[in-house]
């Protein structure tokens, strides 16, 4: 899962009522099928720097998923360095080592498409998994099965925040 | 050891004669300054001024070290600089020879040496210190925030815990002031454990109710176009159920609420839970 091209197009439709669950992300895009592994790649800031994303991989982490987080974010121009070429390179490794029989590319990102094709070519099936406002045509038919995201039970429902008396205190429900 | 008393080793050590020892004698390390009244640069020797020797007065400048080579005319002598004593001229030493300077300048200065280097210590183990507690305290802030939010957390299942068990203990209650019926209380057909469509009502802008909802907690998820909703039951579920009602935040935006109605539901082996078309 390329997680900054995810993030960035949910965050249209997603607001602070609802989030982004990325276990259920992981769940439903297997479809009962046996998981060999899920790969997150992203970027952080160098050794010894406030990374705020630390506490988000570590919860990424906690969920099961394998975080690679490239030193490699561009502060000046917001964007991420070497993430999709290092997604790529674990794909099509894995692939030619005969670890999986199929992957699940969650991005829409048309830099994938010659590492699909690779896989592909390596006798593995690949599925691609993207939000509408982020895949073009050509990454919809790269992959053997596309998984339209918007159309999944992805983002979290929670109840409504208990109210708060103006005296502070908490109102009785009815 | 001195320059001088170098310099008369090295003539003992390389069997000098007189020649080459005048020559060695006169290459002195000297440290030029300006003269405020003339603006001369100048340095001084033997209780003689230096002056620069017209062929070096472009290399050398005020402030700087050089090893030189004297030459005596008049009251006055004459430098030739030879090499400029500066960082890089240190930094190409070897190391030995960089610890034999070390060591004769820690003997001859001792006495002003330890002064400016305490104080130096003085000042790193302040800044060290400093940072260090800076540090533990900015960690110790981070882990009180952590625990202020897991607090946080553990108040509200604790808030939602107590209404669920509220509630249970008044479905206890009625149950318990019934009279028990002869027939049983739902017949097998009625039985909301049927896999197939569910009866779901929406009561509220952001209120669900069904009699399949007779467990405490669920996990609720939305697609992001907001089409399909599916209510999951977990032990570890965020949404609580009292009285096989469940509120969620947010319903009333993804889909407008225009008074009560059935919403077409089924159970869904596929996710495990309750799936409702909202559109």
């Amino acid at each position: 899962m390329d997680i900054r091209n995810v993030t960035k197009s949910v965050q249209i439709n997603e607001n602070k009522l609802f989030r982004l669950d990325f276990y259920a992300l992981a769940v439903q895009l297997l479809e009962g099928r046996e998981l060999v592994a899920a790969y997150i790649f992203d970027t952080r800031v160098p050794f010894g720097e406030d990374d705020r994303s630390k506490k988000f991989h570590d919860k990424l982490r906690y969920m099961g998923y394998r975080v690679v987080a490239r030193e490699a974010y561009d502060p000046n121009r917001e964007e991420q360095k070497e993430v999709d070429v290092a997604m790529a390179c674990e794909m099509v490794v894995h692939a030619l080592r005969d670890h999986y029989d199929v992957a699940i590319v969650v991005s829409g990102d048309r830099d994938f498409i010659p590492a699909i094709q690779q896989v592909q070519s390596a006798g593995k099936k690949v599925e691609v998994a993207a939000f509408a406002n982020s895949v073009g045509s050509e990454m919809r038919k790269a992959g053997d099965n596309f998984h339209e995201l918007e159309k999944m039970p992805l983002l979290s429902v929670f109840n409504p925040p208990e109210e708060v008396a103006a005296d502070g205190s908490e109102e009785e429900g009815e | 050891m001195d320059f001088y008393s170098l310099q008369k080793e090295l003539k003992e050590k390389w069997d000098l004669g007189d020649d080459s020892w005048d020559e060695l004698k006169n290459t002195v390390i000297l440290t030029f300054e300006r003269d405020a009244k003339n603006n001369n640069i100048f340095s001084k020797y033997g209780g003689r001024i230096v002056f620069r020797h017209t062929n070096h007065e472009d290399r050398i400048f005020e402030g700087e070290t050089w090893i030189c080579s004297l030459s005596l005319k008049g009251n006055y002598y004459f430098a030739k600089g030879l090499q400029r004593l500066d960082g890089s001229f240190m930094l190409e030493l070897k190391r030995e020879q960089m610890e034999d300077i070390a060591d004769a300048v820690w003997k001859g200065h001792k006495d002003k040496i330890e002064p400016i280097l305490e104080e130096k210590y003085k000042e790193v183990m302040k800044k060290t210190v400093g940072e260090k507690v800076a540090e533990a305290v900015g960690e110790k802030d981070s882990e009180i925030r952590d625990l202020c939010i897991q607090i946080e957390e553990l108040e509200q299942r604790d808030s939602e815990n107590r209404q669920i068990i509220a509630s249970l203990e008044e479905k206890v209650r009625a149950a318990e002031s019934r009279e028990c019926p002869d027939e049983p209380a739902v017949s097998m057909s009625a039985s909301p454990f049927r896999i197939g469509r569910v009866s779901v009502e929406r009561t509220g802008p952001d209120e669900l109710r069904s009699e399949a909802f007779n467990r405490t907690r669920y996990f609720v998820h939305i697609s992001s176009d907001y089409r399909i909703l599916l209510i999951r039951p977990h032990d570890s579920g965020d949404v609580i159920c009292i009285d096989n009602k469940i509120m969620l935040n947010g319903l009333s935006m993804a889909l407008q609420f225009s008074g009560p109605t059935q919403l077409i539901s089924e159970y869904s082996p596929e996710y495990g839970g309750i799936l409702i078309h909202l559109r």
